[in-house]
């Protein structure tokens, strides 16, 4: 089974053998689990939101269509992660809740870890749909046709915005508050 | 090339992305150009401590959960496969109907109360058209349930109905437009689908695919309307194919099929 392609499991899953399942668990919850982390900085939410996520591939199985799996299942963790965001939007942003989880996140680390902290604080800065292209792109290293398929846009666009993204990102990272016009 | 173009090249230049030309392009530039080589290497900076970011790993709970999920998802659809040799009982259903009615007919007839043979095949077909009116109160009310799953439920039973009236369509109509759950919509679609000999199941069909924009229920719509062999569609598709923010696959499907109808 560990030849078989993410596609090739899913059909089966599809046909009706729902224990392959457990294949697309092992290969994916490590990697949904800590995308959802970047994106809502909580990591109760996280186990949650991932868990979420598999029971919706299998709930839905029937819907999934050809395309790339990955793809798929990330679109999936993403809308649920923006669900989340519309809810904590209109409560928990004033508080500014997100920081103090990114610390608190870093702070069950054993190295000293002053240069992610950063990193963290430079990628709160960002915008939701900066930072999630971030998140995609350079945390778990999706392709950028993959990006363009989750977040149903095309390659063109997703370049240029992940370009835009890693300059913002950068300058707030080096503490520079005024950036060039790209 | 100037520090602007070098500016938008330099993370393709860092992920390796550029063509040959280009890259030695940028790369020349980047050596003879101060403000440009600190650039680049705050982002070699950069990307060093983004790859340092440890991988979180999720409490043992979060698989253990997972596996009641799909014990209890396992366990729904063998029950569901079990309903699927309902016709069996339907069988046994309608038998014991056939079985009562003679069981009817020998008490008239023993009371001397024998309809003739005209006005008893008027009687199966009023008991016919009550039990669709029944159906067709059922499905309806069933319709309106909170839980998606019961709408699943009532799409289906709609879907079963022969000759379905038009209050049941119209409202398979607006299940297919406007439900909150793209199951129930993608349903809802299938079951009209069924009924497409009826011109305003057509049009609702031509029309949903005009102004739909879940991806998912684009390639349903699509397979339907080639189904059905519907050219009215036609030019909706050649639009989505031009539209920049149709996904590719939703065009790799028009492009396949497009072709079975034209
Ligand atoms: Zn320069």
């Amino acid at each position: 089974m560990e030849n078989l392609t993410d596609e090739e499991l899913m059909g089966l899953i599809v046909g009706g053998n729902l224990d392959m399942m457990r294949h697309l668990f092992q290969r994916y919850n490590i990697k949904i689990y800590n995308f959802c982390i970047q994106m809502t900085k909580d990591k109760d939410l996280s186990k949650d939101i991932t868990q979420e996520v598999f029971y919706k591939v299998l709930k839905h199985r029937e819907t999934y269509r050809q395309n790339k799996f990955s793809s798929w299942i990330y679109a999936i963790a993403r809308n649920l992660c923006k669900d989340y965001y519309k809810i904590s939007n209109k409560t928990k942003r004033l508080d500014d809740k997100g920081l103090k989880y990114t610390s608190e996140i870093n702070e069950t680390r054993s190295e000293p870890l002053a240069n992610i902290r950063q990193l963290n604080i430079a990628l709160n800065q960002l915008n939701d749909s900066d930072r999630e292209l971030i998140v995609m792109g350079k945390y778990q290293g999706l392709k950028y046709h993959e990006i363009a398929e989750i977040t149903n846009s095309t390659l063109g666009a997703v370049k240029t915005k992940m370009h835009r993204a890693m300059h913002k990102l950068k300058d707030y990272y080096f503490l520079k508050t005024k950036h060039h016009e790209l | 090339m100037n520090c602007k173009e070098i500016k938008h090249l330099i993370t393709d230049y860092h992920d390796n992305n550029l063509d040959q030309t280009t890259k030695i392009l940028v790369e020349e530039h980047i050596e003879n150009c101060l403000t440009c080589t600190q650039i680049y290497q705050e982002f070699i900076h950069l990307i060093d401590i983004i790859n340092q970011v440890q991988e979180e790993l999720p409490d043992k709970d979060l698989e253990l959960n997972f596996e009641n999920i799909l014990a209890k998802e396992k366990l729904a659809f063998k029950t569901s496969k079990s309903t699927v040799l309902k016709p069996k009982s339907k069988v046994l259903r309608s038998m014991l109907q056939v079985a009562a009615t003679i069981l009817l007919m020998i008490s008239c007839y023993l009371l001397g109360n024998y309809k003739d043979n005209v006005s008893k095949a008027k009687e199966i077909a009023t008991l016919k058209q009550e039990k669709t009116e029944m159906q067709t109160i059922a499905t309806l009310s069933l319709m309106e349930n909170e839980s998606a799953s019961k709408r699943l439920q009532a799409v289906s039973y709609a879907k079963a109905i022969t000759k379905p009236d038009s209050k049941i369509l119209k409202v398979l109509i607006i299940k297919m437009n406007n439900d909150k759950y793209t199951n129930v919509r993608l349903a809802a679609a299938n079951a009209l689908a069924k009924f497409a000999e009826n011109t305003k199941v057509r049009q609702a069909l031509v029309k949903a695919l005009e102004t739909e924009e879940n991806a998912n229920m684009q390639i349903e719509l699509i397979q339907i309307l080639v189904d059905i062999e519907e050219k009215r569609a036609i030019p909706t598709m050649k639009k989505l194919l031009q539209n920049t923010e149709t996904p590719t696959y939703v065009k790799d499907q028009i492009n396949s099929e497009l072709k079975q109808i034209i």
